[in-house]
């Protein structure tokens, strides 16, 4: 059966470890081939290794427990979240059942495209001590970079309703921040951010922020009623 | 209602007892070796031209503690722990031996107990050395190879170690990068040993963890572990630490 997949409005509010209150207001991701699953590796508490790691792994790179893959969104999207959401991205095909999660594999944008070249752009704010930092993240993710284990628990019927595609700045499972690690005033110039790949005085944020980025913390997928 | 089941089962037997023994297994059963095998990689080392940034790595030492193998149903008895960066021309080394039952058989499974290493790392007259023991326990099942054991015959499953996994850019990469660079920028102290301690203390960078949550790169090397059994060379298994 066919189900519309739709972005949700923008989840941006995260408290970061370094004290930081931030507000993402937009996300622009370029992915591909959003696949749909039952069981596989799934976003749950408890993933830190080693002490643990309980989900099993496949014993070579790349070979996540993806799950069994029942539903797909094909092709490229150029997903935007904002404060409205509402932004369609076509229309899936599942089989009727109970899901888990939902995969994807990060792109590069297009030549035109708001991203073009990169795999992410994140803007916002970061405040602390009354001080706020406007900040702009651009995130290059590796050639078929795929993030397995976006949550996604729905159960498909014959009247399967909308999918939404949520982004959050905060893990809700964990409770986390995208953000945890950055200091933002330390790393503004003319008092705003600017982190992004090959800049050495970013480095250090650019990584963490680009590893928390790839997790499957940040994403999630829910089937509204229709 | 036993009594019944049984007179079934010998009725059942009649016309077999001229062949064997009813009850009696027809297959026959061959000789399986359980080899451990580092390839070259561990055996001869990883050449600079494998590595994506230079620096070539040459093992010492390479140690694993193998046990619980079971091939075809068949527990085989753990062996003692193993040195594998001696040069076997490609054969590996035997670390068990016994009957199994003829047939094809696949999922076998093992664990590797503990991997101990001693080497060194080169890049343009800079030498690092390292000496690191990984005693956290990893179970292979679910392995991708049929062991095909014939009647009278011998047979070989091989535990394949991937040691340049430890240098793996990526958990979850189809074709990660080979970098030794940031394990040699951990030696802050610039003595040329690279100590788990340099390596708690050291971030991970712009290596990439998928899921997972590393914050050092001792706990990258960790992580990397449960990568490095295979089997029969690149055939991969379900891994999970224990």
């Amino acid at each position: 059966m066919e189900v519309a997949v739709v972005v949700a409005p923008i989840e941006g509010s995260a408290t970061t470890d370094l004290g930081y209150e931030v507000e993402v207001e937009s996300v622009t991701v370029a992915l591909r081939d959003v696949v749909f699953t039952v069981a596989g590796e799934v976003h749950a508490e408890n993933r830190r290794w080693p002490s643990l790691f309980v989900s099993p792994a496949y014993a070579h790179p790349g070979h996540y427990q993806g799950g069994d893959v029942t539903g797909e969104l094909p092709g490229t999207h150029l997903v935007q979240w904002d404060a409205e959401g509402g932004q369609a991205l076509g229309q899936a095909t599942l089989i009727e059942g109970t899901y888990d999660a939902g995969n994807f594999t990060f792109e590069r944008g297009a030549a035109g495209s708001p991203i073009a070249g990169h795999s992410a752009r994140l803007t916002g704010t970061a405040t602390r001590d009354g001080v706020t930092t406007p900040f702009a993240v651009t995130i290059d993710s590796p050639e078929d970079r795929t993030l397995v284990g976006a949550p996604f628990e729905a159960s498909v019927g014959e009247d399967a309703g909308t999918i939404r595609f949520h982004f959050s700045a905060t893990d809700p499972l964990e409770g986390d921040s995208l953000f945890d690690g950055v200091d933002f005033a330390a790393i503004a110039q003319d008092g705003a951010a600017t982190i992004g790949p090959d800049d050495g005085a970013t480095e250090d944020a650019y990584n963490a922020i680009r590893r928390e980025f790839q997790t499957h913390d940040h994403f999630r997928f829910t089937l509204e009623a229709p | 209602m036993t009594s019944t089941v049984l007179r079934s089962l010998s009725f059942a037997c009649a016309p077999l007892l001229l062949l064997a023994a009813c009850g009696d297994d027809p297959a026959g059963e061959g000789t399986v070796n359980v080899t451990v095998y580092g390839e070259a990689f561990i055996e001869e080392g990883i050449p600079a031209s494998e590595m994506s940034d230079g620096w070539a790595i040459t093992f010492d030492t390479f140690e694993v503690t193998v046990r619980d193998v079971r091939v075809g149903g068949v527990a085989f008895d753990d062996p003692a722990p193993l040195e594998i960066a001696t040069p076997t021309d490609g054969a590996g080394q035997v670390i068990a031996t016994a009957p199994v039952r003829e047939g094809d058989h696949e999922n076998a499974s093992f664990v590797i107990e503990a991997v101990d290493l001693t080497g060194s790392a080169t890049k343009e007259g800079d030498t690092k050395t390292f000496a690191w023991t990984f005693e956290h326990p990893v179970a292979y099942d679910g392995c991708e190879t049929t062991t095909a054991v014939t009647d009278g015959g011998t047979s070989t499953f091989q535990i394949t170690v991937h040691a340049d996994h430890f240098f793996y850019d990526s958990l979850v990469a189809e074709e990660p990068a080979l970098l030794f660079q940031p394990l040699a920028d951990a030696d802050t102290d610039s003595d040329g040993v690279i100590t788990q301690a340099e390596l708690e203390a050291a971030g991970i960078g712009a290596l990439d963890p998928g899921n997972e949550s590393v914050d050092n790169l001792w706990e990258w090397l960790l992580a990397q572990t449960a990568t490095l059994g295979h089997v029969d060379g690149e055939g991969h298994c379900d891994a999970a630490a224990l």
